[in-house]
């Protein structure tokens, strides 16, 4: 048998799922060519690392508390129950009405001109960090693995890929030098997101090509 | 010296036609499998076509080089097929024509390639680098992904994924929920009705022409690309531009795009008809021009 029908069987040997003929056949293969013990393992590795990962992953860190700083506002989390009573809702209700005086009061006092603080700018740092911890971590893996399986690719896959990731990577960079100025808009970072996704996407389909293709 | 041009000729005519034929062989297997068989087709390259059949059955022909090997399983719940060369071979181009029960789950994975692909009602994986993909028919699923190759649909699945990196996706035809990613490929949708559109692409241009489910939605997000999105007459939807350094042509209402406040990118908020869908479209610095059909 050749490397590309082992290739094209590795996935249910795996999985356990060839019948014993089809099994004593691939071990055979197996038992003298490196090049598909290597992706033996390197399958049972991901396996493993899939089998390992935790069913959400959360940066590593909690950023929340230094965004809710930066942002100076207080921004409850979600996830907490609450368990009120009327005393509690009247000193709401006292406590946002004093705050919206005071807001008014503020306002009626600020001089013309004035503008309204803008976001901080480590609010925005500390969202571009989180789109970094989300995503950076995969496309570094997915790329580390692309750079072991490099030279299985056809040489005009490889061009269509590292031109496809240049524009990629040009578009996060312009992105992230948009945000350096313009640190408040949502929408950058939305973009820095759809950068990264499309990243992960393409490096990811192209761990998955067959070999020689 | 005709007569001995046209006996030259035909020599080497006869001759190339018996090198020919000693170069290729040709297939013919059938195997019975179920109705929702899943059906994986693998390292064929060349041109494969797959038909939807109202039997239970599978049957493949075609013609493969010699020196190649063609290798089918099959049971009730499925069947697998893939070339072979000699070892360490490139595997060489071969013409295949795949019959299967219309309510398959077919998956097919090949590198340069011509894959067709009609009349099957069940799912559809298709993945190539270079070459083409092209659906006739309205799968319940279809997952088209290429590399410089192009995906062209025609037809109205009710989910579909087409992704590509430089290769352009053509869609002529509708889908409750479909997805669009591509890098630099052109992104083309003919007469589409969605519940759920969402188009991305780094630099590649997006021409689409299509219409909202009542409280559907379309969504655009583009490095660098032009948005050009000409909604179907009587469409309603409430349109959210918003682009960085893109300009916005707003052919839809007579709203006017307006500029940030502090002078950094565009922005359009506008009701087309009653509204009710959503339409929104984000751009780094591509255009988006907004029109009838």
């Amino acid at each position: 048998m050749t490397c590309e029908s082992i290739e094209q069987m590795l996935d249910d040997y795996v999985d356990g799922a060839l019948d014993r003929t089809a099994t004593r056949d691939v071990e055979a293969h197996l038992g003298g060519c490196g090049r598909c013990r290597a992706e033996l393992d390197a399958q049972r590795a991901l396996l493993a690392r899939v089998a390992d990962a935790p069913r959400s992953a959360a940066p590593s860190r909690d950023l929340w508390p230094e965004i809710e700083r930066a942002r100076g506002e207080s921004l409850a989390r979600p996830a907490r129950r609450w368990n009120i009573g009327w005393m509690q809702i009247a000193a709401a209700v006292l406590l946002m009405a004093l705050s919206s005086a005071a807001t008014v009061a503020m306002l009626r006092h600020r001089p013309a001109g004035d503008v309204l603080p803008a976001t901080p700018r480590r609010a925005v740092a500390a969202q571009v960090r989180l789109v970094d911890a989300q995503y950076l971590p995969v496309a570094n893996d997915l790329a580390a693995l692309l750079a072991s399986h490099r030279a299985e690719l056809a040489p005009s896959t490889i061009a269509t890929v590292e031109r496809s990731l240049r524009v990629i990577d040009e578009a996060i960079a312009e992105a992230r030098a948009a945000l350096a100025s313009d640190p408040n808009n949502p929408d950058l970072v939305d973009l820095l997101s759809a950068g990264y996704r499309q990243k992960i996407d393409l490096l990811r389909r192209t761990t998955q090509l067959t070999p020689r293709t | 010296m005709r007569l001995s041009r046209t006996l030259s000729c035909s020599a080497l005519l006869v001759a190339a036609l018996v090198s020919r034929g000693a170069a290729q062989k040709q297939i013919n297997e059938r195997r019975a499998v179920g109705a929702r068989s899943s059906i994986r087709i693998s390292n064929l390259v060349g041109a494969v076509k797959v038909t939807g059949w109202d039997r239970d059955s599978i049957a493949v022909t075609g013609t493969i080089a010699d020196d190649q090997r063609f290798e089918m399983g099959a049971g009730p719940y499925g069947a697998k097929m893939y070339l072979d060369g000699p070892s360490g071979a490139e595997i060489k181009p071969a013409t295949f024509e795949v019959r299967v029960p219309s309510g398959a789950r077919v998956w097919v994975k090949t590198g340069n390639a011509d894959i067709e692909v009609s009349g099957i009602v069940g799912g559809l994986d298709l993945n190539i680098v270079g070459g083409r993909i092209r659906v006739t028919g309205s799968p319940r699923e279809l997952n088209a992904e290429a590399m410089d190759g192009s995906i062209e649909i025609e037809g109205s699945p009710a989910w579909l994924r087409a992704k590509s990196a430089t290769g352009a996706i053509t869609l002529r035809g509708s889908s409750e929920d479909a997805g669009f990613t591509t890098v630099s490929g052109l992104i083309t949708v003919i007469g589409a009705r969605f519940e759920r559109g969402r188009f991305e692409s780094v630099t590649g241009d997006m021409k689409v022409s299509a219409a909202p489910a009542m409280a559907g939605s379309l969504e655009f997000d583009t490095h660098a690309g032009t948005i050009d999105l000409k909604l179907a007459t009587g469409a309603s939807a409430d349109v959210d531009v918003s682009t960085i350094h893109g300009t916005i042509n707003n052919g839809l209402t007579s709203q006017l795009p307006l500029q940030r406040a502090d002078g950094r990118g565009n922005e359009l908020g506008t009701r087309v008809g009653k509204g009710g869908a959503l339409v929104r479209i984000r751009s780094f610095k591509g255009a988006v021009l907004l029109g009838r059909q």
